[in-house]
């Protein structure tokens, strides 16, 4: 049975006089990996960004794990993300922390009295898991844009999520690392059994980790399918993502 | 009605100041308490601009005692060089100086950090990890810089007023017990009660100021720069119209 | 986390620190107000307060005791000041201090000096009146001053006139001018001191006189009682000034006669050659001799009376001989 994790429905967005969003839907079901599509400024980072809370939608309903994310206090939107695991576009490691501190951080915020072996060891497992257990007492500016990439990754699973929001997750990346980072990706995915959305327009990195796509174009879900039929597709809008 | 442009950002920018140091009140006495990060970033605002204030603070004291002793000599009154000396550091140059050089320091890292932080969606990260990044960031850092700047303008002045006892010295011969009697003797509570106060209010301004600017820097490392900079430059004016009401506010209380 | 500790461990110290000379500066500034430690409270009534406010300092001879807390108006005339006195102090403070308002240096801060005052008196208690000593106030110093200040320009004023007028004056200035003037002036002063050297000379004559007076019969008292001695003596020397005029005339007219005389032998003419040469002129002048003769003799008269007097004879005695010593000189001369 498939259970639908996330739902969206009629969402629209606006910044001022730009309007992002209008009338978006979604779905995303347990398990599944949905990739989003789109050019830049189409909408893409603001759609996740709606779902996890930072963005106050305009018109629309955000179903998250059976929650109505912009109705919720604080409280229970707190409560709602430890099981949303979210990884920036600029990895949003925390520069003043150790990669350690870093990984901590979402712990101690989210079960003040975790105890500190059992933290440890979730440390290193998430570590372990993007193989990168040896930066453990390095900060950030140390290491390279594929490491932080992996240590933001380790950071995103360290609470075990339910659902992961990927805002491009390869863009900045030379191809042999944006590789590598989807391969991560799908193997997380399938260890944990996550659903997520992928926000990008790497083609390579989606082909490797979506089992779905959704095109967004002005504001809407201009196409969906799997990556066999839209490449097949005639539409010349759709195309364009492909050549 | 149409206001020139940079009138009304001026005026905007004022509102936006204003709601932002509402916030700030609002959120400060709501749990949850980020006390760790509290006492981490007085470490760091407090304790590690010490050695900074406290050479400004010899310096000032120092230097003018060596300014002041000429004037002092043609009117005869050389002998109240540390009443003149320690009245001007504790009532005004030890305030003044500290917030100033404490504005260029932590202001602007403030702005910087928090500005980056931003830019590079570490802010939204927090938030995503349930933590309030107002609380996290703002409350902690305003707080930091409202407690610690008083105090070192305390550690500055008596720094201060040692560099100041040193310069006494380089003309004439006065014993350290005299100096010091000289000076308290000729200090009142109204001298140094309302320059305590008012150092509270310049470190609230310089923390409030700073975390505005780098919270609502734009994107891109020019933005962080600029709200850098934007930070030290509205604090340290900040500090100036502070001191001059503090100045009109203690007059009206009729301290001075 | 050792690091953090640390770190806690240097906030700590450093806020410690700072809060710490806080307590100190606020602590020695109120040692000073005698915030801290007992105190009692003392009064004093004033007329005027003289600017005196709550907080300035109090001094027993000199030396630091307390301050004051507060200054209040009692009635139209009398000003209460009270004064916190350091308790340590306040043993050694007896009921019969005075108290004074005075002034730190020349235009310092108001203080209350606290004098020892004279006779017995046990150590002050809370509540107790000292009683007031009325000092010279600096605005009274002034005011003084501000008098004699008008007075000195009334003066300089009168005095600017006076030099004006001095200098406007032709007249004064012709008679500094003038060198004849100083001439004369000098010559007086030579007559004037050869006068007084005359005089001197006479008053040490009548000291003489005085003294033998003293030394004759010795009561001056005779002298003065005896009216009819007074009158014979008055008429004595009326007489003996008419006889010195007479004589004195005489010897000019003598005198010019003399030369007349000489002339007229030398040139072999003129009267004296006559009188040489014609009898009747030789007996004119015996006759004038003959009435010299007899004025000298009612000169010698007088004398004689003078000297038959008691009180006068000593010193006539003397002078007898002189007298008589010197006209014949004057006769001889000729």
């Amino acid at each position: 049975m498939e259970e639908t994790v996330i739902s969206i429905r009629n969402l629209h967005k606006s910044f001022g006089n730009n309007v992002v969003l209008k009338g978006f839907n979604l779905d995303l079901k347990r398990g599944e990996n949905l990739a989003v599509l789109g050019k830049s400024g189409s909408g893409k980072s603001v759609l996740i960004k709606c779902i996890i809370g930072l963005l106050a939608p305009d018109g629309g309903t955000i179903n998250v794990l059976g929650q109505s994310i912009p109705d919720l206090s604080q409280d229970e939107l707190d409560r709602t993300r430890v099981r949303i695991g979210f990884l920036f576009q600029s990895n949003a490691l925390y520069d003043s922390m150790t990669v350690k501190e870093n990984l901590e951080f979402p712990m101690r915020r989210h079960w003040l009295s975790a105890d500190e072996k059992k933290a440890e060891e979730k440390i290193a497992e998430a570590l372990e898991n993007v193989g990168l257990l040896h930066t453990l007492n390095m900060m950030p500016v140390e290491l390279s844009g594929g490491m932080r990439k992996r240590i933001a990754l380790a950071r995103t699973l360290i609470l075990k999520p339910d659902i992961i929001l990927y805002d491009e997750p390869t863009t900045g990346l030379d191809p042999i690392t944006a590789r590598e980072i989807s391969t991560l990706m799908n193997n997380i995915q399938k260890k944990y059994n996550t659903s997520s959305i992928i926000i990008s327009h790497d083609m390579n990195c989606i082909k490797i980790t979506a089992d779905r796509i959704i095109i967004l174009m002005n504001g809407r879900a201009y196409a969906e399918g799997t990556y066999d039929e839209l490449v097949a597709s005639a539409d010349p809008e759709v195309k364009q993502f492909f050549d | 009605m149409q206001l020139p442009q940079h009138t009304r950002n001026f005026i905007l920018e004022a509102g936006e100041l204003s709601r932002f140091t509402g916030r700030f009140f609002r959120e400060s006495v709501k749990p949850r308490y980020e006390v760790n990060e509290f006492i981490n970033q007085c470490f760091i605002v407090g304790y590690k601009s010490l050695p900074l204030v406290g050479l400004t603070g010899f310096i000032m004291g120092l230097v003018l005692t060596m300014q002041l002793r000429p004037s002092l000599i043609d009117y005869g009154v050389e002998s109240e060089l540390p009443a003149m000396v320690g009245i001007s550091i504790v009532r005004e140059i030890g305030p003044v100086i500290t917030a100033l050089i404490f504005a260029g320091k932590i202001g602007s890292s403030i702005g910087a950090e928090l500005g980056s932080m931003k830019v590079t969606e570490q802010i939204d990260a927090m938030e995503v990890s349930g933590t309030n990044p107002f609380k996290y960031l703002v409350v902690t850092r305003v707080m930091a810089t409202t407690l610690m700047l008083p105090i070192l303008v305390l550690l500055g002045d008596a720094i201060s007023l040692y560099g100041a006892y040193l310069g006494v010295n380089i003309k004439a011969t006065t014993s350290f017990h005299l100096y010091y009697t000289q000076v308290f003797d000729n200090l009142s509570f109204g001298d140094v009660i309302p320059a305590f106060v008012k150092s509270f209010f310049f470190g609230f301004a310089i923390g409030v100021v700073g975390c505005f600017k780098g919270y609502n820097s734009s994107k891109g490392t020019e933005g962080v720069g600029r709200s850098a900079n934007s930070a030290v430059v509205v604090a340290s004016l900040m500090v100036f119209i502070l001191d001059l009401i503090a100045v009109q506010v203690t007059d009206l209380f009729g301290l001075n | 986390m050792a690091d953090k500790r640390i770190n806690n461990l240097k906030l700590g110290i450093f806020t410690i620190a700072g809060i710490l000379f806080l307590v100190i500066t606020l602590y020695m500034i109120g040692r000073d107000q005698n915030l801290f430690g007992s105190n009692i409270i003392i009064k004093a009534h004033f007329r005027n307060a003289q600017g005196v406010v709550p907080g300035n300092n109090v001094r027993y001879s000199g030396i630091q005791v307390g301050t004051v807390s507060s200054v209040n108006l009692i009635n139209d005339t009398l000003i209460e000041i009270n004064m916190l006195i350091d308790e340590k102090s306040s043993s050694k403070i007896l009921t019969n201090a005075l108290a004074a308002i005075g002034t730190e240096g020349l235009i310092g801060n108001r203080i209350i000096n606290l004098l020892p005052g004279e006779g017995t008196g046990t150590p002050i208690r809370e509540g107790d009146l000292l009683k007031a000593k009325k000092t010279t106030d600096t605005d009274a110093i002034l005011e003084t001053l501000s008098i004699t200040n008008q007075n000195a320009s009334v003066l300089s004023a009168e005095l600017v006139q006076t030099v004006n007028r001095i200098n406007r004056s032709t007249a004064l200035w012709k008679i500094l001018n003038d060198d004849t003037l100083a001439t004369d002036l000098r010559a007086s002063l030579l007559n004037i001191r050869q006068a007084s050297e005359k005089t001197n000379h006479l008053v040490s004559e009548l000291n003489g006189l005085v003294a033998d007076v003293k030394n004759g019969e010795g009561t001056a008292g005779r002298l003065l009682y005896d009216t009819t001695l007074a009158v014979q003596l008055s008429a004595a020397l009326t007489k003996l000034d008419e006889a010195a005029n007479n004589a004195s005339s005489l010897t000019g007219k003598l005198d010019g006669l003399l030369s007349g005389i000489q002339q007229d032998l030398e040139t072999g003419k003129g009267p004296a050659n006559a009188i040489l040469k014609d009898s009747s002129m030789v007996n004119k002048l015996q006759n004038s001799l003959t009435n010299i003769e007899k004025s000298t003799f009612a000169f010698n008269e007088n004398m004689e009376a003078l000297k038959h007097n008691f009180l006068f004879r000593g010193y006539f005695r003397k002078q007898q001989k002189k007298q008589v010593k010197d006209s014949v000189n004057s006769l001889k001369t000729p």
